[in-house]
């Protein structure tokens, strides 16, 4: 309702909650209506007086937009923007590093001998090895780029997700029977390679500190006491 | 099918001669105020103004909203022209102004100047007095009279 105040100005009520285009489209209407009955009353959108108030509610729906955003990109629990992001944590004292190595699916081969004959011949996947993930892979061309496997690749075990391509690699020329099969697979695998380090620590002290000494540092794996 | 949409007024809403509409086109007064209209018929003009010289995307949360003349202007000026002129104007003006009953809508084309007139003559409600306005479209745009 509306209140007179000290200098008797009406004082009108403005509701605050709506904040989108059709909220405050529908306030002003409201507001139109009670306050300003003998002045406005055509609410269709092709008057020119509605034109004014959908421009108005479209400013106030781009002003609660910014916001809402500036609030959002305030906290770290809703922050969205990297930019943002590594302010507020730069902010908490630490330092993220934009250190990224580069990746590559690598394919990986094996030979396993032939078992059986005529139309049971078949790789015998008795040999068929298991490489565990962290397989470090050297270039032959950059002796000092390592990759390193992220996931384990098993010979034996095939499906459409991981499979196995298996091709006959070798023949018996006397039988014509394969001798070898190539077995393939693919890895994903991520340059870097891994260091240890040690460090003494003697007497305790509360919030001691340590620099690491590599630069270019990806992540820390593990700290282990020992 | 074109969605149903809420129609805000509907019937004449002129009762009180002392009670203004809305304001009408075009804008600006000697005296800097808004012009204001106190009958439906008057106001419907200018909405139908209004209307019609807005493109179909120009006015923001509502991109539905105005008429397809401006792009007809890009058309070549074949016979079927004037058939898709009334058909697009008829659909735009029963849908946002459903209030309003289209008598007859005129158009002339003159080929050689590049130039269309449309002549519309409407009524507000059944029972409204008949109204006219007429377009003009050339190549630097439109003005109604």
């Amino acid at each position: 309702m509306a209140k007179k105040a000290k200098n008797d100005l009406v004082q009108k009520d403005v509701s605050l909650i709506g904040r989108d285009f059709g909220e405050f489209r529908k306030n002003l209407v409201e507001f139109s209506k009670n306050y300003f009955p003998n002045t406005y009353n055509d609410f269709n959108e092709s008057s020119p007086g509605m034109m004014f108030m959908e421009m108005a509610s479209y400013v106030g729906d781009v002003l609660s937009f910014y916001t809402d955003t500036q609030l959002r990109e305030s906290l770290l629990t809703t922050a969205e923007e990297n930019a943002n992001l590594f302010n507020i944590v730069n902010s908490f004292g630490y330092k993220p590093k934009n250190i990224i190595p580069a990746s590559v699916t690598m394919e990986v081969f094996q030979l396993v001998p032939a078992i059986g004959s005529g139309d049971n011949v078949k790789p015998d996947y008795d040999y068929a090895m298991t490489l565990k993930e962290g397989m470090v892979v050297g270039s032959t061309d950059f002796t000092d780029v390592e990759f390193t496997t992220v996931n384990q690749v098993d010979f034996a075990f095939s499906s459409s997700f991981e499979p196995t391509e298996v091709s006959v690699y070798q023949i018996d020329e006397n039988t014509n029977e394969p001798v070898y099969y190539l077995l393939k697979k693919t890895v994903r695998a991520t340059s870097g390679k891994e260091k240890t380090a040690t460090y003494d620590f003697d007497s305790p002290k509360i919030y001691d500190k340590i620099k690491l000494e590599e630069e270019n540092l990806i992540r820390i794996k593990s700290i282990k006491d020992s | 099918m074109a969605k149903e949409r809420k129609v805000y007024q509907y019937n004449p809403i002129d009762l009180d001669k002392d009670i203004a509409v809305g304001i009408t086109l075009p804008f600006g007064k000697p005296n800097g105020l808004f012009s204001q209209s106190y009958t439906t018929e008057e106001q419907a003009v200018s909405n139908l103004k209004n209307l019609l010289l807005t493109r179909k995307g120009e006015r923001p949360f509502q991109p539905e909203f105005g008429s397809d003349v401006y792009s007809l202007l890009f058309e070549n000026m074949s016979e079927s022209l004037d058939e898709e002129l009334k058909e697009t104007l008829s659909k735009d003006i029963k849908f946002w102004l459903p209030y309003i009953v289209i008598d007859n809508i005129n158009i002339e084309i003159e080929h050689d100047r590049n130039y269309l007139r449309i002549e519309l003559r409407f009524k507000v409600t059944e029972q409204g007095a008949n109204t006219q306005i007429v377009l003009f479209i050339d190549a630097d745009g439109a003005v109604i009279e």
